[in-house]
């Protein structure tokens, strides 16, 4: 990042190739349309690049890159008009899989985890799938979400409660 | 709960584990059959890829992006500061701290790394054009302009530099190469270019450095490779040049389909773009017009022009007719060059057939052995023909993104964008015709008429008055339980549901209509 922030074109195009996906994901699976998530991501990036100059060394860069996603969610989550192709995904539930050949793609498994991701709250969905997906540890889970290490620990167990108890066998699951 | 317990549980998300500790405890035991489950479902999501579109879309913003705005905001930094201080003064209440930015987060420390706040607006991912001031030094200052929109115009040829050597008005020896190889700042055009910079290296045409295209297509040396280039060099400024500006446009439409390219250089760091494009808009003027740029060697005046061969070497530089003359016979011999030689031969069966539907994985590797071939040539050619066919299969990857999304405007964008890339060659005559289909495609229309009825029923549901859910966010509209809202939730589906089967039947056989046919289906 450092490299990048004098000005190393070549450096940020190493930064990009090893984060495109990361952070593509990470907003997919905050309850973005691929379209939306492409964009975000394209969004991150090119706020990076922009703003490289205010980067400080001093903390993980990747724990930079995610607030600047998670930002970049919270400002998309404050427009309030909705297009079409948003408003199609939506009817068939929030956060529920719309694609068709998407869901086919996901497999019934993958369907079910996709539901089940978007019915978790806002608050315990972002350190659940930092923690459990992008596999960061509790401490950048914390900075990134701006909880404590505390909260952010028992945040993304309360995710990993709910969701294991919806995929446990009916027989064993609790009532 | 115990600590070897809470240890054990936080872990959990790291993997397997060597802990010892289930074996002892009941409940850490059921916490791990979990975990091994939760893990199983994650990874059935699987990890999905954006298009490959986006690290170009990326990158292409990144090298237009302008140096950091910083330098002539701060301005804006004590103006801030003195507007913050008089609110404070003058609003009762004001000094207490402002609320917490809204978020999902509960509160907790900020982190000490340096992020931007989440309020204001990201910074526009549309590349502004800049207009570089021209770095030739050789080349005399513009003439002073008090007012660009209406400038002055300056009577005769602009002289030469006085100090500088006399621009020859004859064919340049084809050895006279200069040794720097063509390294931008800002890169080629395209990334996978080392190959073919390196298939130029050491010739004339390598150390031009293009600047940034005010119109057409940017299209970087790749698209120079293998043909005959004329670069014009002008200002609209001044008489002279634009009083050739007719006669570039009738030599630009007299070489369209040869392996010719006619560039216009426009050098005047002080005019407006507008203007510029002002004049080749009355000239009728469609080359590709390029702000700035770096020619090597000698001083040039302007108007004048440097015509370059097949090979990259320099054949003239001098007035506009007669660089046309030489461009215009080095054009002619040029189809000799690729249609007589067996490698061309080759190579344009091969390019045919890319265009045709040719299996691009298969013409992919055949060019990529044509790049070890010894003649730079055909080194060149089969380089440009690359780019060209990745660029075209990621357009075309874009493009049927698009229509999956539902965007058959957005994917119509993309063939245009693709076809600009590319205008002035085969590849970008076929994907303009086909643009054109699209357009007057009437299955699309009728996508595009679906799609504005989803925009209305969608606008009615917004308006229904007196309904407190419709002041909640768009999503939730969609589970709104008031009787209102219901029976028009239930009259959208049935007017979408038409609407998509009547748009299935007409694009029937198209991905839109298949799309249509399966979102129909599935409510």
């Amino acid at each position: 990042m450092l490299r990048a922030q004098a000005g190393d074109r070549g450096a940020f195009a190493v930064l990009f190739e090893r984060y495109e996906k990361p952070i593509y994901n990470f907003l997919r699976r905050l309850g973005m349309i691929p379209a939306e998530a492409e964009e975000g991501t394209q969004e991150v990036f090119l706020k990076l690049w922009g703003r490289r100059a205010q980067y400080k060394p001093g903390g993980p860069f990747r724990v930079y890159l995610y607030r600047i996603a998670r930002n970049h969610r919270i400002g998309q989550l404050r427009r309030p008009p909705m297009d079409s192709r948003r408003w199609l995904a939506s009817r068939q539930g929030q956060g529920a899989v719309a694609d068709p050949a998407e869901a086919v793609s996901l497999g019934e498994l993958g369907g079910k985890v996709h539901d089940l991701l978007g019915e978790l709250p806002e608050g315990i969905r972002e350190p659940f799938i930092l923690r459990w997906m992008q596999q960061l540890p509790h401490a950048e889970v914390a900075r990134i979400t701006g909880l404590t290490a505390r909260q952010a620990e028992d945040r993304a167990a309360a995710g990993f409660e709910r969701l294991a108890s919806r995929l446990r066998p009916a027989a064993g699951r609790k009532a | 709960m115990t600590d070897a317990c809470r240890r054990f549980r936080l872990a959990l998300a790291d993997g397997p584990l060597s802990d010892p500790h289930p074996t002892t405890c009941g409940a850490c035991r059921q916490a791990l059959e979990d975990a091994v489950r939760v893990r199983a479902a994650l990874a059935a999501l699987g990890e999905e890829s954006p298009s490959p579109v986006l690290r170009r879309r990326v990158m292409e913003g990144v090298r237009h992006e302008r140096a950091s705005s910083w330098p002539r905001l701060l301005w804006l930094v004590p103006a801030a500061a003195a507007a913050a201080l008089l609110l404070f003064f003058l609003v009762p209440g004001s000094g207490k701290a402002p609320p917490r930015s809204p978020g999902p987060a509960v509160p907790g420390p900020a982190p000490d790394v340096a992020v931007e706040a989440t309020g204001p607006a990201p910074a526009s991912p549309v590349p502004a054009v800049p207009l570089p001031s021209l770095d030739l030094p050789p080349i005399p200052a513009p003439v002073p302009t008090p007012a660009p929109q209406e400038p002055e115009l300056v009577e005769g040829p602009h002289p030469p530099e006085p100090s500088g050597s006399e621009p020859p008005l004859r064919p340049s020896p084809p050895a006279e190469t200069p040794v720097e190889p063509a390294r931008t700042p800002e890169g080629p055009a395209f990334p996978p270019s080392p190959s073919l910079l390196a298939s130029f290296e050491g010739t004339a045409l390598a150390s031009l450095t293009l600047g940034e295209p005010l119109q057409g297509p940017p299209g970087g040396l790749g698209s120079l490779a293998g043909r005959v280039v004329l670069i014009q060099f002008w200002n609209p400024d001044c008489a002279a040049s634009v009083a050739q500006v007719p006669a570039l446009a009738a030599l630009d439409r007299r070489t369209k389909g040869q392996p010719c390219r006619l560039l216009a250089v426009f050098v005047g760091p002080g005019c407006a773009r507008e203007r510029v494009l002002e004049i080749c808009e009355a000239g009728g003027l469609q080359c590709s017009v390029l702000a700035g740029g770096q020619i090597p060697g000698a001083a040039l005046g302007w108007p004048a022009s440097i015509v370059y061969g097949p090979a990259g070497q320099e054949l003239f530089r001098g007035c506009l007719e007669e660089a046309a003359k030489v461009a215009e016979k080095a054009a002619q011999d040029a189809p000799r060059i690729w249609t007589g030689s067996t490698p061309y031969e080759r190579l344009q069966g091969l390019a045919r057939q890319i265009e045709k539907g040719f299996n691009p994985g298969q013409a992919a590797q055949a060019l990529r052995r044509r790049l070890r071939a010894t003649d730079p040539l055909e080194r060149g050619e089969a380089a440009r023909l690359l780019e060209a066919l990745e660029l075209h299969a990621a357009a075309r990857r874009e493009q049927a993104e698009a229509l999956k999304t539902m965007d058959p405007d957005g994917a119509l964008a993309a063939l245009k964008e693709l076809a600009s890339d590319f205008s002035g060659d085969e590849i970008g005559t076929r994907l303009s015709a086909e643009a054109r289909r699209q357009a007057a495609d009437p299955a699309l229309r009728a996508f595009r008429k679906a799609l504005a009825e989803v925009d209305d029923l969608q606008r009615r549901l917004e308006a229904l008055p007196s309904c407190k859910i419709h002041k909640q966010r768009g999503e939730r509209r969609a589970q709104v339980a008031c009787e209102g809202c219901r029976s028009l939730n239930e009259e959208v589906l049935a007017g979408l549901r038409k609407a998509l089967k009547d748009l299935a039947r007409r694009a029937k056989g198209t991905p839109a209509g298949d799309r249509a046919r399966r979102l129909a289906d599935s409510w």
